[in-house]
């Protein structure tokens, strides 16, 4: 028996595990954190933040309010800092998407990382992931941005505790941080 | 010289050999974790077999349950668990007034009051399946303000509360109306706030997971301890029975201190299920589930001598609590009292009232009661300063406690630099020149406030006492009840006990927590002492399993998706196997290598996992 507000059964399908599983899934694939991905995902319109948290389990990427607001989700697909929260997954077949896993080695962290140690540019923690991905796309994007460009950059990501000041100063201390590590790769 | 290379010997013990510890910059044990996302927050947990929870709500202020159909979502595929008021143990809990059930039972009063809840594969299906739940209310009036609640005849939020009323207290201290009389101006008027809401970046969470009868509930509250005693309650167990594992916690400001439902449902959804679940709240959900600021209606009457000189205070506080007490009870206590002592009243006269109202729950938010209070009063001590033609600091530094005063309710201020934080306050915002340029229509003000202090105005918290264990490798283990919240609370610990050394040989250590962290912070390098935050864990000797199961997401070997079209399931052969019912997807999705039992060496991966501490130059590779 079909209930018509259970919207499907595999029931219905008759179809073996493995067969239902093609018939229902969907083969996405990205660049994600310098590495070919391919998973199967179900309904293509899901949000990234979901197939990232959910399916790949790459947690360092929160969900702050789920909408687009909060910069909790930040993520940088193709060099743009995007919240993963209203990114359709979908919509990211082909490119090169960047957590915050992404970041850094086991040898050493990220300058942006690295300038919010420094600066104890957090307090509880949940919106630094999306913080220092934000500020990461701009120093890709701008290596040498003005107070102007990195406060538009904090601006976009609520956080709660801090009140900004330090999480301003990690940003200045991310710029100078950046370029000593551009000079220490020229040198070599 | 680092610490690590000066000889302990006995007198090294009674003297203070420590480098400075103020104004010189240290680094956060926690921040290396926070920076790379490898903190593990309370949605960020992950079990084996882990099911999602999601929770069906009130859409009505006030109604009788006539009827829960819960048996549609129960045919859903996927979902593992319903549960209603009927599965709960049928008690009411609350920090001080018990009268909150973990799911209703037959009455709901406010909207987004907590019906039933559903256990399921995945938080879509979760959700799907939440809303074939059928509930048949029979709507009742409700109050929806402080006046309707307190109107003649009003309907009852709750049949026990006549006139709404949850909690009444009063006093009147050295004869206020002897003191008015005696007065030469007297102010008065009314303030009302509003709800305020914590707004915390990371919503409230919980994973649930039970062995026989005992459960383990990894939890982001900021109260471990006293969540843990509630939790027990609303549960129906015993406290033995009930560990509370604090996670990272992404902002607390009082709304996670464990008044509200969330871990209880997830705990019961875990009994039924029998397997891990996990419950988060959306962040609609947050707004209506966490418990935000009171709001007040605050009548504020003072007395003054010409000279400027307070001789009594009469206040009357009408608190809104919502439809649940919570916290509410201890806040208004704080909004009422504390304030009497920061200056010198003779006489002090107060009559609080918390009410009932079928509106959201209300409790603690930063401050405790005291930016309401304060700011009310505040308003009277501006008002007065007008009417006597005194500026503002001079009348209150006319009017401040300082060492030695005794207040009205007979206590005794031992120490107290108020009239010098006012005085220094005053010069540091410049406010005599602001005062000079105010503009009509703008607001000046400055206000004061006290805040615990020593004196707390509930007793079950116990927030300034430690236990140190010293342990057989001549470590030390260091149990607190106060939570890190993003404060740093975990640092001044680790850091002093590196800096007592209690021990005489040997070094001081964190016990592993509920997984491993290991955090260094410089100097904990150079002088080779290895020290961890102690994450507050509340009922550890049950001897449930240490959290084998519980902890972060798999280890990115273990949960690497699919790569080039290769199914990692398929490779292993350890993917999950559905049974003939259920559908794949949400967590399915990727298909990634879950073991389908908790294998034996997690636990020993997990804790033989080398020291991993990323060096930190500024070179990016
Ligand atoms: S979670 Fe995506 S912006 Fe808030
Ligand atoms: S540090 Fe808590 S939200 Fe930013």
């Amino acid at each position: 028996m079909t209930d018509p507000l259970i919207p499907f059964s595999p029931h219905d399908t008759h179809a073996s595990e493995p067969e239902a599983r093609k018939v229902m899934s969907l083969p996405l694939r990205f660049r994600l954190n310098q590495e070919d991905v391919e998973i199967h995902v179900q309904d293509p319109t899901v949000p990234l933040l979901d197939v990232l948290r959910g399916d790949l389990g790459l947690t360092g990427t929160k969900s702050g309010c789920a909408i687009g607001y909060c910069g909790a989700c930040t993520v940088v697909v193709d060099g743009e800092a995007v919240p993963s929260c209203v990114q359709m997954a979908g919509l990211v077949e082909g490119r090169d998407v960047r957590t915050v896993e992404g970041l850094g080695g086991p040898d050493g962290l990220d300058p942006v990382q690295n300038a919010f140690v420094k600066c104890s540019g957090l307090q509880c923690g949940f919106c630094t992931p999306g913080h220092v991905m934000a500020l990461r796309a701009l120093l890709d994007e701008d290596p040498d941005p003005g107070e102007e460009r990195l406060r538009e950059t904090v601006d976009g990501n609520y956080c709660r505790c801090t009140g900004y000041v330090k999480i301003l100063d990690s940003a200045r201390e991310a710029v100078e941080l950046e370029r000593a590590a551009r000079v220490a790769r020229e040198a070599r | 010289m680092s610490t690590a290379e000066l000889p302990v010997t006995a007198t090294d013990l009674d003297r203070t050999v420590l480098p400075p510890v103020i104004g010189s910059p240290v680094e956060r044990i926690d921040a290396v974790e926070k920076v790379t996302g490898r903190a593990v927050y309370a949605g960020d947990n992950w079990a084996p077999r882990m099911l999602h929870g999601a929770v069906v709500r009130s859409p009505y202020a006030s109604a009788r349950i006539l009827n829960v159909d819960t048996s549609r979502a129960e045919r859903l595929p996927g979902v593992h668990a319903v549960v209603t008021g009927a599965d709960t143990a049928g008690v009411k809990w609350g920090a001080f007034r018990p009268d909150l059930y973990p799911l209703a039972v037959d009455r709901v009063r406010y909207v987004g009051d907590e019906v039933a809840a559903v256990a399921a594969r995945d938080p879509e299906t979760a959700r799907l399946a939440a809303g074939l739940i059928r509930v048949e209310y029979e709507v009742l009036p409700a109050v929806l303000s402080l006046d309707e609640a307190l109107a003649e005849g009003a309907p009852l939020v709750h049949g026990d509360a006549p006139g709404n009323v949850a909690h009444e207290f009063g006093f009147d201290r050295g004869g206020a109306d002897a003191w008015f009389d005696r007065s030469d101006v007297i102010v008065e008027g009314t303030w009302q706030t509003t709800r305020q809401w914590h707004g915390s970046l990371e919503t409230i969470g919980c994973t649930a997971e039970w062995s026989q009868d005992r459960v383990s509930l990894w939890v982001n509250t900021q109260t471990p301890f006293l969540a843990r005693q509630r939790y027990a309650t609303a549960l129906g167990l015993p406290l033995r029975a009930v560990r509370v594992v604090q996670t990272e916690i992404g902002g607390g400001f009082g709304g996670k201190s464990g008044d509200d439902n969330t871990s209880v449902i997830c705990a019961l959804l875990a009994r039924r299920a029998g397997r891990p679940v996990q419950l988060v709240n959306t962040r609609e959900e947050e707004f209506l589930a966490s418990r935000p600021r009171i709001p007040m209606r605050y009548t504020v009457r003072l007395g003054f001598t010409k000279d400027g000189l307070v001789t009594a205070k009469d206040i009357e506080v009408i608190a809104d609590n919502g439809a649940y007490t919570g916290k509410a009870q201890a806040v208004l206590g704080a909004a009422t009292v504390r304030h009497d002592a920061l200056f010198n009243y003779r006489a002090v006269r107060a009559r609080s009232r918390l009410v009932y109202t079928n509106l959201e729950p209300t409790g603690a938010l930063r401050g405790f009661g005291n930016p309401s209070a304060d700011w009310a009063v505040g308003q009277a001590w501006d008002l007065a300063a007008e009417k006597l033609g005194i500026d503002v600091p001079d009348l209150f530094l006319l009017n401040a406690v300082e060492s030695g005063s005794v207040s009205p309710h007979n206590h005794r201020i031992s120490s107290c630099e108020l009239k010098q934080c006012i005085s220094k306050a005053a010069k540091a915002i410049d406010w005599e020149a602001k005062r000079a340029a105010r503009k009509p229509n703008r607001g000046l003000a400055m206000g004061v406030s006290v805040h615990v202090s020593g004196r707390r105005s509930f007793g079950d918290y116990d927030g300034s006492s430690a236990i140190v264990r010293l342990t057989e490798d001549g470590r030390a283990t260091v149990i607190v009840g106060e939570g890190e919240i993003g404060t740093g609370a975990h640092h001044p610990r680790a850091d002093r006990r590196r800096r007592t050394r209690p021990a005489r040989r040997g070094r001081l250590r964190d016990p592993p927590r509920h997984r491993p962290r290991h955090a260094r912070t410089r100097r904990a390098r150079e002088s080779g002492h290895l020290c961890r935050g102690q994450r507050g864990q509340a009922g550890g000797r049950t001897g449930l399993p240490r959290s084998a199961g519980v902890g972060r997401p798999p280890t990115r070997s273990a949960r690497r998706p699919v790569v080039g079209g290769e199914r990692h399931c398929a490779r292993t052969g350890r993917g999950r196997r559905r049974g003939p019912g259920e559908r794949t997807g949400g967590q399915d999705r990727a298909c990634r290598a879950v073991p389908a039992e908790r294998p034996a060496d997690r636990r020993h991966r997990l804790v033989r996992q080398p020291l991993r501490v990323p060096r930190r130059e500024p070179v990016r590779q």
